[in-house]
This record gives structure tokens, C-alpha cells and sequence, in this order.
């Protein structure tokens, strides 16, 4: 009995194993960066993912009504909207739709992104273009976990949302700020120059002495440069 | 690193004593994301430090005292900024100096306190 059990058994396992072969099969569970998935939302909020790598938490009360938001990944970064200042990273760019819904709390966004693959100094710089904000960079209240990869934060609206490295940046030393000098101001009513107490808002931008000190700015592409240097001392 | 930092501001100086200003008037506004890294995660800190002088007419009395300014009279209280003067082409450049101390929460809830530095570049 146990003779004509063995061969049979091995004929169900090697049965078993053509089976697992994944170059012959088209398993359910293929990720398909194009696909699309759609998710009834309702005002007790919920989770939508898509296999792309985006995780999108509505919290209670972020929806007014039950609707269906859809996902769609895989879009060519040529097709973002807008002109974010800085780099889309490839295979972030999302659709989230109805695009125009109203939000009534901020979402969370959990956006995959290979890590290894970017400089050390982008990681810092990451931010998430939406196509409802122009050309603005949401970085506030976002978190990068270099190990898992995860790039977190929220936003305000639907629509199209992509990963960025963000050009607006100043980098901010650890050493030691330098040292400031001080100096003399020149007395503009001794020097008999025109009157100091001129109010900035009279619209003026005369060079003198008399003038007051304006906030100087010079742009970097499209970047403004608005700060001379930073350091930060932890 | 500082993300999206916008600025804007004036700062005049009037009154003069034995060459010395007196008062001012003005205001200054940073707005930024500051960035650091804690462990293996980055972290971000909104920055928005807004201040204008106040007192009679918007004015308020300072004190220079070698390379800082102490504005007695601003909307957030006395506030005393480290300064440099130097020539600029036809003109001067005021750089005055931010100091504020952030407070990043860990992932373990405890708090990792930072010093920010933040030079703004002002001329006429």
C-alpha cells in the first residue's frame, strides 16, 4: 500500500509546485501600478490603499457624506498639474478622485518611496506636491522614516498628489553660527539726508541713508533665497 | 534644513544720540519648515516667528549695546537681535540675527530641544 502511496504523493507535489511557477501564472495578487481602486468613504471615515504604494487615512468627520474615492497610480510625471518646485520622484504620482471634494479635516498620506535610491541630503527635502496647491510644496508636519521608506504627512485636498525633493531649501549648518560685528548706523539727520521717519508703506525705494532697511531677496530658479544662513545647535 | 521659508520686513532707525539710534520701527516675519533628522526618522518644526514694534506710533525705544539691539517695545515682548553692519555698493546691509529654540517630539514622546539660528540680510 505504502509503494503505490509515495509515487502518487510525489506526483501531487510536483503537480503543486508547476503551479506556484509565476512565469506561467497571472496571480490575483499582481501589483498593477495602473490599476485603479475605489473605496466607499463615509463620514466615519476610513483607510484606502493602493498596490502602487499610497496609504490614505480619512479621519471621522474629514467627509460630509459617504462617497466613493478612487486611486489611480503609475501616471507619467509629465501630466502633473501645475509646476511644483522641486523634483516629482517617479512612481509617486497619484490620482485621487472625485478631485474637487471637500474636505473638512486634513487626510493622512503615507506615500512609499525607495529610499536607497535617494541622496542623503533629499531626504530632508522631501515634501508632497498636490495639483490643487500650484506650485506649493507641503513640507509642514512631514516625516520621512528612512527604514521603512514611508514619507507621511497630511493634506488638504484631493486630486493629484506625488512625492517631492523640494527646491526651496536652505541648508542650515550644525557648526556654530559666526560671530557678528555690530557696526555704526549712520544718522541720517545729521548726514542731511532725507527725513528717517519716512513710514515704509509711503511706497518709496530710494537708496539713502534715510531709508529703512528692507528684507532682501534673490531666487535660485524659482526659488527664493530670502535668508542669509541658518545654523541649528541640537 | 530650512523648507518653503519666506520672509518679509522692514526695520527703521530714528533718534539719534551721540550717533547712536534711539528708537525704531518696523517689523520682521519668518516662515519656514526646519528640518532635522532624529534617529532614522526626519522630522519637520513649523518655524513662524512674526514681530512688529509697538509703543506711540508704532515706535519703540532700543538700546545698541556693541552687536545687539534690544527692541523694548515689539508684539512679542522685548526681543534683542544680534546685528552686523556693513557696506553694500552704494548702501548698507543690515544682518540681523533670529535665535528661537525648537522642541522636536521623538517617536518615544520625549522632546529634543534645538537651538535655530537664522541670519535675514536687510539693505538700503
Amino acid at each position: 500500500m505504502h509503494r503505490n502511496t509515495l509515487p502518487a504523493l510525489c506526483g501531487v507535489l510536483a503537480a503543486a509546485l508547476t503551479a506556484c511557477d509565476q512565469k506561467s501564472q497571472n496571480l490575483p495578487f499582481d501589483l498593477d501600478p495602473l490599476s485603479v481602486t475605489q473605496q466607499s468613504i463615509g463620514p466615519e471615515g476610513g483607510l484606502l490603499s493602493h498596490p502602487a504604494g499610497i496609504s490614505i487615512e480619512f479621519p471621522r468627520g474629514a467627509l460630509a457624506r459617504t462617497t466613493k474615492v478612487s486611486v489611480t497610480g503609475g501616471l507619467a510625471l509629465s501630466d502633473f498639474p501645475g509646476n511644483p518646485k522641486g523634483e516629482i520622484l517617479n512612481g509617486t504620482y497619484f490620482n485621487v478622485t472625485p478631485a474637487q471634494l471637500e474636505l473638512l479635516k486634513p487626510i493622512s498620506v503615507d506615500i512609499a518611496i525607495a529610499a536607497a535610491a535617494l541622496a542623503e541630503g533629499d531626504r530632508a527635502r522631501l515634501g508632497f506636491a498636490t495639483g490643487l496647491e500650484e506650485a506649493e510644496i507641503r513640507t509642514e508636519g512631514v516625516s520621512f522614516d528612512i527604514t521603512s521608506g514611508i514619507l507621511r504627512g497630511s493634506v488638504n485636498s484631493l486630486g493629484a498628489i506625488a512625492a517631492v525633493v523640494s527646491d526651496n531649501v536652505i541648508i542650515v549648518s550644525s557648526d556654530p553660527p559666526p560671530v557678528l560685528a555690530g557696526g555704526t548706523f549712520v544718522d541720517a539727520t545729521a548726514s542731511g539726508v532725507s527725513s528717517a521717519a519716512t513710514r515704509l508703506d509711503s511706497g518709496f525705494r530710494s537708496r539713502s541713508a534715510g531709508d529703512p532697511f528692507l528684507v532682501v531677496c534673490s531666487y535660485t530658479g524659482t526659488a527664493p533665497r530670502c535668508l542669509d544662513s541658518g545654523a541649528v545647535a541640537m | 534644513m530650512l523648507l518653503n521659508t519666506d520672509v518679509t520686513g522692514d526695520l527703521q532707525f530714528t533718534d539719534f544720540v551721540n550717533g547712536v539710534p534711539t528708537k525704531a520701527f518696523g517689523q520682521l516675519a519668518v516662515t519656514g519648515i526646519l528640518r532635522v533628522q532624529l534617529g532614522q526618522v526626519i522630522t519637520s518644526f513649523t518655524v513662524d516667528d512674526t514681530f512688529s514694534t509697538t509703543g506711540t506710533d508704532g515706535v519703540t525705544p532700543i538700546t545698541v549695546l556693541g552687536a545687539s539691539i534690544t527692541l523694548h517695545s515689539t508684539s512679542t515682548g522685548e526681543r534683542t537681535l544680534e546685528f552686523q553692519l556693513l557696506p553694500s555698493g552704494a548702501g548698507e546691509e543690515l544682518i540681523v540675527r533670529g535665535n528661537k529654540t525648537v522642541d522636536f517630539e521623538n517617536s518615544d514622546g520625549s522632546t529634543t530641544s534645538a537651538s535655530l539660528f537664522i541670519d535675514l540680510r536687510l539693505t538700503r
